[in-house]
């Protein structure tokens, strides 16, 4: 993650004590390839039902639009980091 | 803090004042320090979140040289897990994450010239300290149970040597043999885990010695997750576990170390191993920094988790009065990163936005049956607060159940590459 305390990288803090930073992440998926618009998409269907996952149901509840949006733009903007130009 | 903060926030927004304004910040060095008392979960957290910041000089002080997880120590105790698997070290956090590590004990705090002192007598001044000590045992509550009893019938409630013990002992335990396991009262760290140890052990003997029995003398008349534990004991292992609350046996009173036996009110029961849970509080360095309160815990405020006690000190993880929430190594890594961020704050000048509190733990009932829970937290009025709570149901499908176990595993590394920054 980038080491920044902005509101997403605060969020996104959350994120890191279940998904792996490096995209090693197996049985629980990396989310370090998502773009804003999928990761909002996918919190906003987590929100919407218990089914998939109990924890991403807990922390899609949690979070407002707003946070949604911070923590996606934080994400998305860290694969860029991190890609090769 | 207020004024703290206001006038951080005007030197750093003039740059290279920040050190007329932090008065303590010795003339060579011009970054607020941050000093971290315990390098487990809570502190690795802490001191791996703010050492990211660059912003501020963090030095982490921990006795050990290698941090060995509870969390999968019950696995491990199975045989199912190695424990070199569920040990860390410290070399990632210093060498990528700007953070120096002191390997040594800190055996007191002066609050009022804002010291560490450690065991070897150098003195650490800060400008923010926290304590993350974890737990230690109340002494007396169960008679002739102290550190030499442990090394005869272990608690294995920190991992290690002594659950390294408790392994062997239950090897090289008879068929037919009885393990006790005595379970603490509230509050104590990991409240399923006595019972998740009595699940992954009863899986052990069921292969290797299956006329054994389990027997739990519980302090307590009920338990975390109680009715998918019971349910799971029927189901997985038909007559090996028997629990006993208080109710019925009025608690473990005394231990009789040479008779490998406990005493509860009225009766006195003999082992083959026996795993003894005392009642615990607060890390003894948290007790003796004056951090603690009549409970044993420390309070502390729900948002910067700065001690109530002693200001300019902040508290995170089982030490703590944690209101709703849980002991566990989820909630003390998750209430870590806001301290962070609280401290970064108030040091540096950055924002910290309102906090999202969580836990979410996996609990092995068998190697391919685990459940989990998920609560979000709040702070409201001082205290922490539930706001959701999401937790497996009984009758789950045997499917549902392995993904759990198997999402564990992956938690598992996740969680302490998060910690010990094994990641980015
Ligand atoms: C059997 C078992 C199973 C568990 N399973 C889970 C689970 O599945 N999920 C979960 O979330 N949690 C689980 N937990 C709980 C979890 O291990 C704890 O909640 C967590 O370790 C608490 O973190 P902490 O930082 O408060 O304490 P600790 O991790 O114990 O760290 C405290 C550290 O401080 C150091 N220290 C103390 N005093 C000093 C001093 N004066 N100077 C220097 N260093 C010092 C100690 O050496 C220690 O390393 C389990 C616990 C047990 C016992």
């Amino acid at each position: 993650m980038a080491a920044d305390a902005s509101h997403g990288a605060q969020i996104a803090a959350a994120c890191a004590s279940c998904h792996d930073p490096s995209g090693r992440g197996h049985a629980i998926p990396p989310i370090t390839s998502l773009d804003e618009q999928t990761i909002i998409k996918f919190m906003h269907n987590y929100r919407a039902s218990e089914s998939s996952s109990h924890v991403m149901h807990a922390v899609a509840l949690s979070l407002s639009e707003e946070e949604i949006g911070a923590v996606a733009r934080h994400l998305a903007a860290n694969v860029r980091h991190r890609d090769p130009p | 803090m207020t004024n703290w903060t206001r006038r951080q926030i005007c030197s750093m927004a003039g740059g290279v004042l920040a050190a007329a304004a932090a008065p303590h910040v010795a003339r060579s060095q011009n970054k607020p320090r941050v000093v971290v008392i315990g390098g487990g979960i809570g502190g690795a957290t802490v001191a791996r979140y703010l050492g990211d910041l660059k912003t501020m000089d963090v030095t982490l002080i921990e006795t050990k040289r290698r941090y060995v997880t509870c969390f999968f120590s019950n696995l491990y105790l199975a045989g199912l897990r190695s424990l070199a698997s569920l040990t860390f070290g410290f070399e990632v956090l210093t060498e990528r994450h700007g953070l120096k590590v002191i390997h040594q004990a800190a055996t007191g705090v002066d609050p009022g010239t804002k010291t560490v002192t450690l065991r070897d007598g150098v003195r650490l001044a800060y400008d923010r300290l926290v304590v993350a000590a974890g737990i230690a045992f109340k002494s007396g509550e169960i008679r002739n149970y102290d550190a030499s009893a442990a090394e005869i019938m272990p608690h294995a409630w920190n991992a290690g040597p002594q659950s390294e013990l408790l392994r062997r002992q239950l090897e090289s335990m008879e068929d037919g043999g009885v393990f006790v396991i005595v379970a603490p009262p509230d509050p104590f760290r990991c409240p399923p885990a006595p019972y998740e140890r009595a699940s992954l052990v009863a899986y052990y003997f069921k292969q290797f010695k299956p006329r054994s029995k389990i027997l739990i003398l519980d302090a307590k008349d009920r338990f975390s997750g109680q009715e998918l534990f019971q349910e799971a004991w029927g189901r997985h292992y038909p007559g090996m576990i028997e629990w006993l609350p208080r109710q019925f046996t009025g608690a473990v009173k005394i231990v009789d170390v040479a008779a490998r036996s406990v005493v509860t009110e009225g009766e006195t029961f003999k082992a083959a191993v026996a795993n003894i849970i005392p009642a615990q509080k607060a890390g003894a360095i948290a007790e003796k920094t004056e951090l603690t309160d009549a409970s044993g815990w420390c309070p502390v405020d729900p948002v910067t988790f700065e001690s109530t006690l002693q200001r300019g000190i902040h508290v995170v993880g089982d030490s703590i009065i944690g209101g709703d929430m849980p002991k566990s190594a989820f909630s003390t890594n998750s209430q870590a990163k806001a301290c962070a961020f609280a401290i970064a704050a108030s040091l540096t000048g950055s924002q910290q936005f309102p906090s999202h509190l969580f836990n979410s733990c996996y609990t092995f009932l068998a190697p391919d049956d685990a459940f989990t829970n998920a609560i979000t937290f709040t702070p409201e009025g001082g205290k922490i607060k539930t706001v959701e709570t999401f937790i497996s149901k009984v009758g789950e499908s045997a499917e549902v159940r392995r993904r759990t176990a198997h999402q564990a595993v992956g938690w598992y590394s996740a969680f302490t590459a998060d910690v010990f920054g094994e990641g980015s």
